[in-house]
């Protein structure tokens, strides 16, 4: 069966532009910024060895933000005819007047360089493609007396935004994930794998239903394990998860108020402060290959190449324009993807160096518990491992844990080679990060579940 | 093809808005909004069931034995205020039509935001077309129990609709707020927002039933910040108010200043409080905390979906396996769930689900045994249920509907008893109130709850607070350990504006009712100690 087509192309530089232009055309205020999106997603969702819901979505959104004098207001909405983006503008003008003065207000940001990122390859249909893909997960299961779940999804992306100052930036992104559970049919092992790639085509089936079978089999017989605090080795998954949450809360300006872990007691941030080994650095590139991104975040200011912790020294803290203005500092945009460096080798390089503890292969719902000292709290899942003498002996159960990702990182012994990662809900898909064997992570609790 | 009147007759500006969606939108796009405004009349809008009938009309040309059709319009606006300063005013409508359609035994769903004639019936080929893939992998076919049909308006009912409330009076209340809680001692930082939400839409079956809705909820929250920078310390105190499924007045009824007076006298001794001692306790919970243990470890796992497994590889599945139902001893005897989408003011509150199916009120746990799941169409009979319990929700037009929590309440004791009386006949433990940090496993087996605040109870009396505090359990050791229950007069409705579920993500809105409850033997961990 041939997949649906989308109706139409999604908008290219031009006539992105020339949309910027024709909202900004009807601007009556002192400023106006516009941002555009237009995108299409193909999404495939399977469980229980057949496909569940499948979707073919084409969303566009466009938010215009206005200001007179230091009063805004943004107004945002779908509809892009002529009287619709009329309407909006209005829209957008009289919730500005009604707004009260702003003092933190700053003019629009003029012209900017954008860092160029890789036009997505031309791809066949995503639909076909990802429902080969997922057959393929499927079969794989079900040939074992094994039972899949998952989720796939193709999406491309076309952005601009603009502003009555000049400035203007268009970005056309694809971006494909898939991840799969396996669960045995008695419930008692459950595997789980995920990946992400600039396309559907670069989505490696075969590898995830591999991985994802082999976890479900191999933590079938888990055998009882208290908590404790133990060495580990943390999959790639597991450490962008972590990561990820680290660069969220690299924000100045809670740091400069004294209510940030990145504050320094008596006043003042932590920056320039060595909080890791030397090895750990942390960094954003909009332009890196395996995962680029947007170039630009919040009102248009340019994400450049970053290194945030550098040294192991927190190297940065980000900033929008109007506390940059009144800190006296640059704009700095957050981390639009988390890049750590890694060392040689695998997970199997990294559970050959344990003597005794445990591998990770996924962690779960993930929540902050104290922001004074980045403390989180969250699970382990589908697969946790006792390690002994360098090998993985038996499955063991999942555990509740409270840790924080400065502790991994300060715990940290040895890394793998970095990899893209994928996550759950595709949180991780814009991280390339090693595994890590750490010498402490602390588990507060045993959880039943599998 | 609807005529085109864009009057932007130039070149690539014409080719760009022809292109991303002037052709003939907006009169019909229009349409879709334009009655959330008037008073409920007593037929929905004939001019949007015509346009749901092309595309319902082509799905069944092209061979769905079922299709159903959401033409949708969301407004929502967010207000966001620090200190004096307003943050962010921003609001948002967006438009569309989701079509969901059964061929050969397989879903297959499409949506646009174009709402064209032309493009109704071309996504509905694309729903066919994608349900037509599907179904060559699927071995069983999907059936749907039997559902009446309605032709039916039901709207939210509220006193003072929050997008008739003038921007600059909504924005002075928040600035209020803010002021208020600055003339406090010991206030460094206030973080306040009104988030309100308006949605209507029109739901449309090949079976007939034609269903307008309007539903409105308002989501009013502060945050107050204590810092001590000599201490390099710093402590906060979340509102106490809770997101209604009702109008601006839910905001207008709920007394600020009194709760920001509160919050102001809390966060200052929570900083000054002594991190609690680890260990096995007694606590009791008030529903400003409660409610969300019941969302995470009752709502979730009586989902029928997670149980089967069809939310396996994100959400998980569910302690509760259908072997379980009607047998499973989950809570004590005192214990009873209610689900419900009918509770006035509630945010999951409506007439019909998004299979078109009308709401209603049915047991979950009684007297602590397991006795029933929440279901949709699809899934009824897959449970050996006759009927649907009208738990089919999507989050907008573009997303495709599934099954989603109702309102899910425990129900308070039968026997008189106040919190007063309760913390008067408990000799030692901790009264928990607020939503803090909250995490649960993919099976709802262990959780882990904080809160806002912790106050000792000694003796009969609440003394002075404790800080660090969070609490761990085991879902049935939990709720079997729940020795009392406060009677109705101490009923409350806490709930969550967006509760995430599926792949993609979607976003829920669902209360929880309760009176505060006590337990025992609940292992207390201090997060200061670390």
């Amino acid at each position: 069966m041939a997949a649906p087509r989308a109706s139409d192309e999604l908008a290219s530089r031009e006539e992105m532009r020339a949309l910027c232009d024709e909202v900004l055309g009807f601007s009556r205020a002192d400023e106006a910024e516009v941002t555009l999106s237009d995108s299409d997603v193909t999404q495939l969702r399977f469980a229980r060895n057949a496909p569940s819901t499948s979707a073919r979505v084409r969303a566009r959104t466009v938010a215009v933000r206005s200001s007179f004098g230091t009063r805004s207001a943004t107004a945002q909405g779908n509809q892009l005819d002529r009287a619709s983006l009329e309407a909006l503008v209005r829209r957008s003008e009289e919730l500005a007047r009604r707004s009260p003065e702003d003092p933190e207000f700053v003019p629009a940001l003029g012209p900017q360089e954008y860092a160029p990122t890789p036009r997505p390859d031309e791809e066949p249909e995503p639909a076909t493609l990802l429902s080969a893909g997922i057959a393929r997960v499927i079969e794989d299961a079900r040939a074992l007396g094994l039972s899949a779940a998952g989720y796939t999804e193709c999406e491309l992306a076309a952005r601009a935004i603009a502003n009555s100052a000049g400035l203007f930036g268009y970005h056309l992104g694809r971006e494909a994930e898939l991840s799969a559970t396996v669960r045995t049919s008695d419930g008692k092992g459950s595997g789980w794998a995920a990946g992400a790639a600039a396309g559907a085509a670069g989505l490696d089936f075969a590898g995830i239903s591999r991985a994802a079978v082999q976890k479900a089999r191999d933590s079938a017989e888990a055998r009882p394990l208290a908590s404790g605090t133990y060495a580990a080795v943390l999959e790639p998954d597991c450490v962008a998860s972590l990561l990820g949450l680290f660069a969220q809360g690299l924000n100045a300006r809670p740091a400069e108020e004294g209510r940030s872990f990145f504050s320094r007691p008596g006043g003042g941030t932590r920056l320039g402060e060595r909080l890791f080994p030397d090895w750990v650095e942390l960094r954003s590139d909009p332009s890196a290959s395996a995962v680029p991104s947007v170039p630009w975040g919040a009102e248009g200011v340019p994400h450049r190449p970053t290194a945030w912790i550098e040294g192991g020294a927190l190297a940065n803290l980000y900033a929008d324009r109007a506390w940059a203005a009144k800190s006296g500092r640059a704009p700095l945009a957050p981390a639009p993807n988390v890049l750590v460096p890694g060392g040689e080798g695998g997970v199997a390089e990294l559970v050959r160096g344990l003597e005794r503890g445990l591998l990770f292969t996924s962690f779960w719902y993930i929540r902050a518990v104290d922001p004074r000292q980045l403390l989180y709290t969250g699970l382990t899942r589908d697969g946790v491992f006792w390690v002994e003498d360098g090998e993985v002996r038996h499955a063991v159960n999942n555990f509740r844990w409270n840790e924080s990702p400065v502790k991994v990182l300060e715990n940290a012994v040895a890394r793998s080679a970095a990899v893209r990662t994928g996550g759950r809900g595709g949180d991780n898909r814009n991280c390339v990060v090693p595994a890590l064997r750490v010498s402490a992570f602390r588990l507060t609790g045993v959880s039943d579940a599998v | 093809m609807d005529p085109v009147d864009t009057g932007a007759g130039r070149g690539i500006e014409r080719r760009a808005l022809l292109k991303l969606g002037a052709a003939g939108g907006l009169g019909l796009a229009a349409c879709v909004g334009a009655r959330a405004r008037t008073s409920a009349p007593a037929e929905p809008d004939p001019a949007l069931r015509e346009l749901a009938a092309i595309a319902l009309d082509e799905a069944r040309r092209l061979g769905a034995s079922y299709a159903d059709v959401r033409l949708c319009d969301t407004r929502r606006r967010d207000l966001v205020a620090r200190e004096a300063r307003v943050e962010r005013v921003r609001e948002s409508e967006e438009r569309g039509f989701g079509v969901r359609v059964l061929v050969d035994g397989a879903w297959g769903f499409a949506a646009s935001a174009r709402i064209t004639r032309d493009e109704l019936a071309r996504v509905a080929r694309s729903a066919v077309e994608l349900a037509r893939t599907a179904s060559s992998l699927r071995r069983e076919p999907v059936q749907l129990a039997p559902a009446e049909r309605h032709v039916a308006v039901w709207n939210t009912p509220v006193r003072r609709d929050p997008f008739e409330v003038p921007l600059d009076e909504a924005l002075a209340r928040l600035l209020a707020i803010n002021a208020a809680a600055l003339r406090q001692p010991g206030v460094s930082f206030v973080n306040s927002s009104f988030d309100l939400v308006r949605e209507h839409k029109l739901f449309a079956s090949s079976e007939g039933s034609a269903i307008e809705q309007t539903l409105v909820r308002c989501n009013p929250a502060f945050t107050l910040t204590h810092v001590d920078r000599a201490q390099g310390a710093f402590e906060t105190r979340d509102s106490f108010s809770a997101p209604r499924g009702q109008g601006y007045e839910c905001i207008e009824d709920f007394p600020w200043e009194d709760e920001v007076a509160r919050a102001a006298a809390d966060v200052l001794e929570k900083s000054r409080a002594p991190v609690v001692t680890p260990g096995t306790k007694t606590l009791v919970l008030h529903p400003t905390n409660l409610w969300l243990v019941i969302h995470e470890s009752i709502g979730h796992p009586t989902e029928y979906d997670r149980a089967i497994g069809l939310e396996a590889n994100y959400a998980g599945t569910s302690f509760l396996t259908p072997d379980k139902l009607g047998s499973y001893r989950v809570a004590s005897e005192r214990v009873t769930f209610e689900a419900e989408k009918t509770a006035p003011g509630a945010l999951a509150t409506a007439g019909y689900d998004d299979d078109g199916v009308a709401t209603r009120r049915w047991e979950l746990v009684r007297a602590g045994v397991f006795v029933d799941y929440q279901v949709t169409r699809e899934q009824a009979p897959q449970l050996g249920r006759a009927r649907s319990h009208g738990c089919c929700q999507a989050q907008s037009w573009r997303h495709v509907p599934f099954q989603r929590m109702p309102n899910v309440n425990l129900m308070p004791g039968a026997e008189r008893l106040s919190l007063d009386e309760l913390v008067a006949d408990t000799d030692d433990g901790i009264l928990v109130r607020g939503r803090g940090s909250y995490s649960i496993d993919h099976q709802r087996y262990n959780f882990q709850f904080g809160g806002q605040t912790f106050h000792q109870i000694k003796k009969g009396r609440v003394t002075g607070m404790l800080r660090d505090v969070v609490y761990q359990a085991r879902t049935p050791d939990f709720w079997r350990s729940c020795d009392a229950i406060c009677d109705a007069s101490e009923y409350w409705v806490g709930g969550s504006f967006n509760d995430g579920k599926g792949e993609p993500g979607q976003s829920n809105a669902v209360s929880h009712g309760c009176a505060p409850a006590r337990f025992r033997g609940i292992d207390v961990l201090a997060t200061g100690a670390v």
